[in-house]
């Protein structure tokens, strides 16, 4: 039984050691080739970095927490048995360090939401951009900054989880198997989530698609008001509170 | 919400979530063909699938992040001095730990030869007035005899210290 555990993870470890680069050089890490640690970085950081930018919001803490999971890396180096993908490996410290990085943002601002009085908050940032585009410029489109900006926004009114899967998704093209590995989620839950992410960001996004104007401000022909929610961008959010439930 | 709607509710996510897991590539053959065949028979299901994919592509217009040699380098200089300083902390430990235990050890030592040495100078205090007097002590016979002097009052004006 235990000869043919070890056989077993003999035959992973040389699967995954022959098939994945990264893992051939975090191997050469861990017998202390720095030239190999530094090619990692050189791969990784930049996909980091936009994943932690795009998640969290801020360049500044993105290029901190990428270096924080560069130190675990390192640290971690001597103990690294490769029983997946080298970037499976990375994202899900990645994953980890952004789930800690959230959490402590909201200790701070519940410090700071302590004692404030609930009319001094403003509407959401969408709400806002939408507000102050659509006063100026009713019917123009916007430009390529806009985009980014609205694209972001709209980002931002996803739940972490389905922000997370999103952007493994789409920037690393992973599969569903390696999302769910990544986040501790099955692979059903992960279909079920990026659903219900792209759910929402089609219905955000779509004003824009169909005639170039600010979400909110004109209808999607082709529904009628039951199937199109409120123009609150809030209400057009469908949030994964379920989002471990499956969808087969 | 009637339990009607709900169904109606279900099967539009489960719609949605085999259109999102077709264009994600992640049907089987099977199930391809099976969304293939109602993309070419029903335009409004067509409709849905190219708004996801639009909303999609527009995820290409966040900017992405932008790496140089220069940036890499700074990274891995700092996170070997960090895990360098770590290991230093982490190698300190045992280090301080067995200097406690040697400093810990020597004072035990010092207060203990302390303690022996200063006994004996007690007892040497103790026995001062009698070391003192030890000459004259030695030039009686016995015991007996100064037992006898002393009761006879002629120690009396040196005091009681003098026996």
């Amino acid at each position: 039984m235990v000869s043919s555990i070890v056989a077993t993870s003999d035959t992973t470890l040389k699967k995954y050691e022959e098939l994945d680069p990264d893992v051939r050089l975090m191997l050469q890490v861990r017998d202390d080739h720095a030239a190999a640690f530094e090619e990692l970085v050189a791969r990784y950081q930049v996909r980091l970095i936009s994943i932690f930018q795009h998640s969290l919001g801020e360049r500044e803490q993105a290029e901190d927490l990428a270096q924080e999971v560069f130190l675990r890396v390192y640290r971690a180096r001597k103990r690294y048995i490769p029983s997946s993908r080298f970037s499976t490996w990375l994202f899900t410290i990645a994953h980890n360090v952004a789930s800690n990085a959230r959490r402590s943002r909201y200790r701070r601002r519940e410090v700071q939401v302590t004692g404030r009085s609930t009319s001094s908050f403003s509407a959401s940032p969408l709400a806002q951009m939408i507000e102050a585009a659509s006063g100026l410029h009713p019917t123009r489109r916007l430009d390529r900054t806009e985009r980014a900006q609205l694209v972001h926004l709209a980002m931002e009114t996803l739940s972490d989880r389905q922000r997370m899967a999103l952007l493994l998704s789409k920037f690393e093209g992973m599969s569903y198997a390696e999302i769910g590995e990544i986040m501790e989620l099955t692979t059903s839950a992960i279909k079920s989530l990026l659903s219900r992410a792209r759910g929402n960001l089609r219905d955000i996004l779509q004003p824009y698609v169909t005639n170039g104007a600010m979400p909110g401000k004109t209808r999607n022909r082709g529904r009628t008001d039951k199937e199109f929610p409120p123009e609150s961008t809030d209400s057009l959010v469908e949030r994964d509170d379920e989002s471990t439930s499956e969808v087969d | 919400m009637s339990q009607e709607a709900e169904n109606v509710n279900d099967s539009t996510r489960i719609e949605q979530a085999e259109m999102v897991a077709y264009l994600d590539g992640e049907l089987d053959v099977q199930q391809v063909a099976d969304v293939e065949k109602r993309l070419s028979e029903d335009s409004e299901y067509r409709v849905r699938l190219q708004q996801l994919q639009q909303a999609w592509d527009l995820l290409d217009e966040l900017p992405r992040s932008k790496g140089d040699e220069q940036f890499t380098r700074s990274t891995v200089e700092i996170v070997v001095v960090k895990a360098r300083e770590e290991a230093e902390r982490r190698a300190w430990l045992p280090r301080l730990g067995g200097l406690l235990l040697v400093v810990g050890v020597s004072l035990a030592g010092y207060l203990l030869s302390w303690q022996l040495a200063n006994r004996d100078n007690r007892q040497l205090i103790q026995d001062l007035p009698v070391i003192e007097k030890m000459s004259q002590y030695k030039q009686a016979e016995s015991l007996e005899f100064l037992r006898m002097l002393v009761k006879e009052g002629v120690f009396e004006t040196e005091g009681k210290d003098g026996l």
